[in-house]
């Protein structure tokens, strides 16, 4: 029983970790950004958050502390501890990591996990009506799948220009009106919302890591793996959040929320933009 | 001498609506490709060099940079009751903080191109989209510009939808609330000791 309960756990990990650290950037969804009309101000948080997506907007008054977040002395102590995590056993098993392996094999790692979520990104762009992206992480698929070595190499992207889009369950809820609900720090998962730690489940069930593992081991090697991975390629924004906030608790929370608002706010507005 | 004059007058008719017509990107382009150019000058590299880099970059940036908007912003509320006096010390505190966390991150950067991938305007304000290139990986980076006082000036900056002015208002309001002004200016203080010492940045 206590086994199962672990293994829950860990399977939980896989996607959410990869989305944490996955606060990384792409074009497509920059172009998303600029080419947006008006935004519709939407109650993100269920909190009487009334600021709309668009910095052009956000006057920066009378909308402060907007955040549902109830739980935040639990939240703050589950910060520390991850702080503490990422400082004693995350970055010096990346920093070996790193020594270890040469970027261009990380990068194909990184390419290989991002691939097998591939259909994944492809379902939920198809819930959420973005039909051409749903066709182009197909595309991805494919060509990657094929000409790309088992994903290790994004030829899509480098020859045939089609980019990743970004898309997961909890910005398909967001995009019918789910409110985010209360804010959460999760131990290892890191900062989510209501909204998106469903979200987060969901995907985990339709990934094809959750299945393929046999044992415990294999599980936890998996995402460890992915993780301290992701970690090796992406920018050291934990480091950088740190080092440049007075609290950076309410510096990942604020990012965070932002963050996702955007993410929604680009799925939003993708079916309507490609029309003319 | 009265033709002289106008002619002199219709010069100005000219020259007026083309400082008036100056768009976002263009107010904000040449100054941040003096920037690129700074950064990647040789021969200002390295820690030695720290102080005159950063000198001439502030110089550079102070052109589109309105720090003493964004302080406001900020500070929000709190703006209106600490006086001229404290405004100012504010200003130039933040405007410290939010060197070394631009400044010192661009510098990592150095020498890479920015990109211009887009403009938006809407009414008196506009974004200006550019990307930075990291390890191959394009990071967007917004400029949130004002065009009230007839010139556009950046107030914010804002990567995926987080704004830099907002991420540091809601910090500080929490601050405020527990610790009230003093206690948040203190910190603001010690947090630049902390970079000039070399604890963030190089």
């Amino acid at each position: 029983m206590r086994t199962r309960v672990f293994l829950l756990f860990c399977l939980l990990l896989s996607p959410a970790i990869a989305r944490a650290a996955d606060i990384e950037f792409n074009v497509g969804s920059m172009q998303d950004n600029i080419s947006g009309g008006a935004v519709v101000p939407h109650d993100v948080l269920g909190g009487g958050n009334t600021v709309s997506g668009d910095p052009l907007d956000d006057d920066f008054s009378g909308n402060i502390n907007t955040i549902a977040d109830p739980l935040e002395g639990w939240n703050r102590l589950m910060f520390r501890f991850n702080d503490e995590m990422y400082i004693w056993v995350l970055q010096p098993t990346t920093n070996f990591y790193k020594a270890a392996l040469p970027a261009d094999i990380r990068g194909c790692v990184d390419n290989f996990f991002v691939n097998i979520s591939a259909p994944l990104r492809m379902a939920n762009s198809f819930l959420q009506g973005r039909f051409r992206d749903a066709g182009a992480e197909l595309s991805r698929f494919v060509i990657n799948s094929t000409l790309g070595v088992a994903g290790l190499a994004d030829v899509a992207a480098i020859e045939f220009g089609i980019n990743r889009r970004r898309a997961d369950f909890g910005q398909t809820l967001g995009r019918y009106g789910v409110g985010g609900g209360m804010f959460i720090c999760w131990p290892l998962l890191g900062p989510s919302t209501l909204r998106d730690s469903v979200g987060t489940v969901v995907d985990t069930l339709a990934t094809p890591t959750t299945y393929i593992n046999k044992n415990v081991t294999e599980t936890i090697t998996i995402n460890a793996v992915q993780m301290v991975n992701k970690m090796s390629v992406s920018p050291d924004i934990y480091d950088q959040l740190k080092k440049t906030s007075l609290d950076p608790y309410v510096a990942m929370r604020q990012g965070y929320i932002d963050f996702r608002r955007a993410t929604i706010d680009a799925a939003k507005r993708t079916p309507t933009e490609k029309k003319p | 001498m009265k033709n002289f004059v106008i002619f002199l007058l219709f010069l100005l008719f000219l020259a007026a609506p083309a400082v008036a017509a100056v768009g976002p990107t263009d107010t904000l382009k040449p100054t941040l490709d003096r920037l690129t150019a700074v950064l990647s000058d040789a021969s200002l590299k390295g820690g030695a060099h720290k102080a005159e880099r950063r000198a001439k970059i502030m110089a550079t940036i102070k052109e589109v940079f309105n720090f003493q908007e964004m302080s406001r912003r900020i500070l929000g509320p709190a703006w209106n009751e600490i006086g001229a006096v404290e405004q100012s010390n504010f200003t130039s505190q933040m405007t410290k903080l939010l060197e070394n966390v631009y400044i010192g991150r661009l510098e990592e950067y150095s020498g890479q191109k920015i990109q211009f991938v887009g403009e938006r305007i809407k009414g008196d304000r506009a974004q200006v989209s550019t990307e930075l290139d990291y390890q191959g990986k394009p990071i967007p980076l917004s400029y949130i510009m004002d065009n009230s006082a007839g010139r556009w000036m950046v107030y914010d900056i804002n990567i995926e939808g987080v704004s830099l002015v907002r991420n540091y208002m809601e910090q500080f309001s929490s601050i405020l609330r527990t610790d009230k002004y003093p206690g948040l200016i203190k910190m603001i203080e010690a947090k630049n000791r902390e970079y000039a010492a070399g604890g963030g940045g190089q």
